[in-house]
């Protein structure tokens, strides 16, 4: 069985140059926490995830510390991480690429495994190299228990 | 030369080359000398294993088990904070309490494992504070190699020293300890003359950002830290007395190392998985290459050519000095190291010749006392060297690498600025005392 019929079609996506701002209002206004990167031409670029580009805003050094729980005030540092004015990232050095995409052929046990193997929420579907929709875990949640209907029916 | 005199010596030329070049990872190149060594019959399989220094490979062994246990505990976090806060923001006074701090650690554990737990913890505090972290970690380098100079197990030229000439653990302590104080206190009155500019600045909230960090939060297992502190405690105290117990340093470590894994509970697996098994075999590898030179007898024609130059000690010793210091300052130490020992060993002998017809051992107690200042001047020359650039040490390099995440990082040329004309004063200090120590108050 594949996951053609369970992606969704419905998303909200950026283009490769787009500011951080940009990125930032679309993981807030979509509650996703992976976004896909499109091209003009309608090809898939890549995908950001919202942890990414969190981390850009914190000191890298942060996982060498075991944990941030002694820390109240991080002082001067609040400040300088979090100053949004100086930086110069658009949506393309951020994306990851390549590596995180199925095909609308692909089965939902593909599926659920690479969510599984890379972390993710959810992952861009294509055919033939145009971005068709996404996947999430919450769609093979249904996949699984509504294996033949389009509509999530929880009396059946 | 002999056939097989020329084969040892082009495979130890290549692989030394091959190390120096950085362009394939030593581990590589020692275990493939190594191999070559034996593959040309130059040695045998079991000379080749009497060669590898189980002393050396021990206690790099019993510290690993040791070290990565106290890591778990969080308490380098924990003394920091203390210390942070005992300074009131005052960012001389971070910057003296924590070289201090890195330097005592690394006298006692190993000096990446110090750097590794204390730099990232000085890069949080200084940025909190709205200090430029730089000055900090350029002291800390600082502080790791000089404070690692001051005891056998500080640094890993001293390790292969004192295994390779049975010099105690006290020894290393009361021969290298009052150079190490000595240069320390003047290095960091130079970093404070250095950085005496950017040390001014005082961030206005630091009360708020000292007051806030609760070091109660960082130990997550007292009885964790308390059993490893104790067991580090015995280890110590273990290598204090190493000598009286007719114990080599390696067994102390050893214990120390299995007692705490069986006490503390820790899982055996993650242990392991961090003992550092590249630097084992590159010393592994090492020795066997090394043994290859000492059984066709090139060292000992080398040591009759330096003594052809000078045979007083105290010159010797400062040409050894100087040229570890140098050496050391771009080149990896360790393979320094472990080539000069054979070679020292020759010239002590030559010295020192056996005229009272004494056993190989007590032969071996008498050339050693005799030659103390060259080996003193080995392990400061070599030890200290590292500073001069960062490429020097590994802790340099590791520092380097975290400072790449600041606003101000570390590069060649911005640390070999401060760093190699500090080291010089160093080998300078290191060059009175050895002169003063060995032969004005011989």
């Amino acid at each position: 069985m594949n996951i053609g019929k369970y992606i969704k079609k419905d998303f909200l996506k950026l283009s490769p140059e787009a500011p951080l701002k940009e990125v930032a209002r679309i993981f807030f206004e979509s509650g996703e926490s992976v976004v896909p990167v499109v091209e003009d031409d309608g090809s898939l670029a890549g995908i950001i995830t919202i942890d990414d580009f969190i981390l850009i805003f914190l000191p890298e050094y942060i996982d060498m510390i075991r944990s941030v729980d002694f820390i109240h005030n991080f002082g001067a540092l609040e400040k300088t991480s979090f100053s949004v004015e100086e930086t110069l990232f658009v949506a393309e050095d951020l994306m990851r690429e390549g590596e995180t995409v199925l095909d609308v052929d692909d089965s939902i046990m593909k599926a659920a495994a690479t969510l599984h193997k890379y972390s993710l929420s959810r992952i861009p579907v294509v055919s033939d190299g145009r971005l068709v929709g996404m996947i999430s875990q919450n769609d093979i949640c249904r996949a699984i228990y509504d294996l033949e209907g389009d509509q999530w029916n929880p009396q059946q | 030369m002999e056939p097989p005199t020329i084969t040892a010596l082009v495979i130890f030329i290549l692989a030394y080359a091959l190390i120096i070049s950085e362009r394939i990872h030593r581990t590589k190149i020692a275990l493939l000398g190594a191999v070559l060594v034996i593959l040309f019959h130059i040695l045998t399989q079991s000379e080749a294993f009497h060669y590898i220094d189980f002393n050396t490979i021990g206690l790099l062994i019993g510290m690993m088990l040791l070290i990565g246990v106290i890591k778990e505990t969080g308490v380098f976090t924990y003394i920091a904070i203390i210390l942070t806060k005992k300074t009131k923001g005052d960012s001389w006074k971070i910057l003296f309490l924590f070289s201090i701090f890195t330097a005592v650690a690394s006298a006692l554990l190993d000096n990446v494992t110090t750097v590794l737990l204390i730099a990232p913890i000085t890069i949080l505090i200084a940025e909190m504070l709205d200090i430029s972290p730089f000055p900090f970690l350029v002291a800390e380098i600082l502080a790791s190699n000089i404070g690692g100079t001051a005891t056998l197990i500080g640094d890993p030229p001293n390790i292969l020293i004192g295994s390779a000439t049975d010099l105690s653990f006290l020894d290393f302590m009361v021969n290298l300890g009052p150079a190490v104080i000595i240069v320390m206190a003047v290095t960091l009155l130079l970093l404070r003359f250095i950085f005496r500019n950017q040390l001014k600045v005082e961030f206005s909230d630091y009360e708020k950002v000292l007051d806030g960090m609760d070091e109660t939060k960082v130990i997550k297992d007292k009885t964790l830290l308390k059993r490893s502190m104790i067991v580090l405690a015995l280890t110590m105290i273990g290598f204090m007395i190493h000598d009286l117990l007719g114990l080599k340093p390696a067994t102390v470590a050893m214990a120390g190392g299995s007692v705490l894994l069986v006490w503390s509970g820790t899982d055996i697996e993650e242990r392991f998985k961090e003992i550092e098994w590249t630097t084992l075999f590159f010393f592994i590898g090492l020795f066997v290459l090394v043994g290859g030179l000492e059984k066709v007898g090139l060292l000992e024609k080398l040591a009759s050519g330096v003594l052809s130059i000078s045979d007083n000690i105290i010159i010797l010793s400062l040409c050894i000095l100087w040229v570890s210091a140098i050496a050391s300052a771009f080149l990896d130490n360790i393979p320094f190291v472990a080539a000069m020992i054979p070679l020292l060993a020759s010239i002590s002998v030559a010295l020192f010749p056996n005229v009272d017809g004494l056993d190989e051992a007590a032969y071996h107690i008498y050339y050693i006392k005799h030659s103390q200042p060259l080996w003193w001047s080995l392990a400061l020359g070599a030890c200290m060297g590292g500073n001069g650039t960062l490429v020097g040490a590994s802790a340099n390099v590791v520092i380097a690498g975290f400072s790449e995440k600041t606003k101000s990082p570390l590069n060649f040329k911005n640390y070999f600025r401060f760093g190699f004309p500090l080291m010089i004063v160093s080998i300078a200090i290191s060059s009175l005392y050895i002169l003063v120590r060995y032969l004005f108050l011989k």
